[in-house]
């Protein structure tokens, strides 16, 4: 369950979003989520099996805080930059780029999960066929697949691909700070507005 | 990756663009009461499918109304609310997909446990249904006065060459990504082909928007303005990023005993690995 990285973005969209008003101001809040997103994630690939609640805890709810500060904030990029005319096209295209990461990640984080605890098993049971542990074996049912006493280097196994995945996450959030450097600063307020009551 | 989870990906990453256009150029009430209804229309499919690949193209067609719906739903609040307000609805919108994201996987297991994983898909309809009543009866955009314009024009505007390039130059690269290294290796020809085709198609569509420009699908102007071009870097990499973690529709897959995907998606391995992890504490391995 990903309830404290969910907290985290609530939390942060909510306080982004009145702080936005109040100051006028997204690119702070976009360069904050960099910088915080970063940090979650590069805690989260340094977890270990035996890392207790808390750590589990504050790292996701860390890199929640990071995501909601400037993930959804970015729209206001294209309401504020661009005439009233190009709004849709421009919310559209930055949407289409949340979508398209989304979907790259999905096939990477399984690519580089897979290979890594396909290494990382080779490395300690040579003989050990490893698409019997892949396939449709989720780790709940690892135990099942695994006699108990290899379970500790399956799961240190386990860890370290899970850590690899993270590192490619942590390192995609560094490289958003070549984003956010360049977002201009540019206020919400005394635009032109272009709505009409309703 | 399961095909329950991609096709909607594929529908929703295809279209994402063309609503842009479709709001720029048609009734932004009229676009988006569409999309809920595609959407609708799509979870009812799902819901009912009596086969795998009925369930499959349900999630297709649900895709390609969600690509409207999450699109709209900013759009219509940008002709609604004045811009120094809109950051806090935008933090709305923000955490009712937090919110939901947490609800929805618990939502769609208390169904599958208790009821049937169909429900995962019919509640879509009676939640869709109050927000199509509550648009067609309070949404009033303004519109703006178009020129009457002939058919042949209007369609021009939506940049169909555009598009027909685009579509299968994504399809070609989200289906090379879920075969490449898992399905078949990425030696394999079948998942170089379709790189190659991804990269030439992409190479003309690109070609098309410089040309076609304010015609264009994206046109060069918008995307090179400087907020705009270094936002889409900033939004692009900040998503790779979370979706190590984003929930999806696995769960739900996984609990459909005769529709169960070929294999689990990374974020259920994930998590389930966390909790193995984390409700094991006696394996504390010297590292």
């Amino acid at each position: 369950m990903n309830l404290p990285l969910l907290l985290g973005v609530v939390f942060m969209a909510m306080i982004a979003g009145f702080a936005i008003t109040l100051m006028g101001y997204y690119t702070p809040f976009i360069l904050m989520s960099t910088i915080v997103a970063a940090l979650g994630m590069g805690l989260l690939s340094t977890l270990k099996p035996e890392s207790g609640h808390p750590m589990w805890i504050g790292y996701e709810c860390l890199f929640g805080l990071g995501i909601g500060a400037g993930l959804m904030q970015t729209v206001l990029i294209a309401q504020t930059v661009l005439d009233i005319d190009d709004t849709p096209t421009g919310t559209a295209a930055l949407i289409f780029f949340q979508t398209l990461g989304g979907a790259i990640m999905i096939s990477v984080a399984q690519n580089v999960f897979q290979n890594r605890l396909i290494a990382n098993l080779k490395a300690v049971f040579p003989g050990l066929d490893p698409s019997s542990l892949l396939g449709n074996t989720g780790a709940t049912n690892l135990q099942d697949v695994v006699p108990p006493e290899y379970l500790t280097q399956v799961l240190i196994a386990y860890n370290k691909a899970l850590s690899s995945t993270f590192y490619v996450g942590a390192a995609m959030a560094s490289l958003s700070v070549f984003g956010s450097l360049g977002i201009e600063w540019k206020s919400v307020k005394g635009q032109n507005d272009h709505v009409v009551a309703v | 990756m399961g095909w329950y989870a991609s096709s909607y990906l594929l529908t929703t990453c295809s279209v994402q663009l063309l609503f842009g256009k479709l709001y720029t150029h048609f009734n932004i009430k009229v676009v988006y009461l569409s999309a809920i209804a595609l959407f609708e229309l799509g979870s009812l499919i799902c819901g009912a499918a009596p086969t795998s690949n009925a369930l499959i193209l349900g999630r297709a067609i649900a895709g390609l109304g969600s690509a409207g719906v999450f699109n709209g739903g900013v759009i219509i609040i940008s002709r609604t609310v004045p811009l120094v307000r809109r950051p806090i609805y935008v933090g709305i919108v923000g955490s009712m997909y937090g919110i939901a994201s947490v609800a929805g996987p618990l939502m769609g297991g208390a169904f599958t446990d208790h009821l049937s994983w169909r429900w995962c898909f019919y509640i879509n309809l009676p939640i869709g249904s109050i927000t199509f009543a509550g648009i067609v009866l309070f949404l009033k955009t303004p519109e703006k006065e178009r020129a009457p314009m002939a058919l042949r024009a209007r369609i021009l505007q939506l940049d169909p060459l555009g598009t027909v390039i685009f579509l299968p130059a994504i399809i070609c690269l989200l289906i090379a990504l879920q075969w490449g290294g898992t399905k078949y290796p990425w030696s394999d020809s079948r998942v170089i082909v379709l790189l190659v085709v991804f990269a030439v198609l992409i190479s003309i569509f690109i070609i098309v928007q410089i040309y076609n420009k304010d015609n264009a699908t994206v046109p060069p102007r918008i995307i090179s303005q400087r907020s705009m071009a270094f936002g889409s870097w900033y939004i692009f990499s900040v998503s790779i990023s979370r979706a190590s973690f984003l929930t999806d529709f696995g769960d739900q897959a996984n609990s459909c005993p005769s529709c169960r995907p070929h294999s689990s998606s990374p974020y259920t391995i994930f998590r389930s690995g966390f909790k193995l992890l984390r409700e094991h504490p006696q394996f504390t391995p010297e590292l």
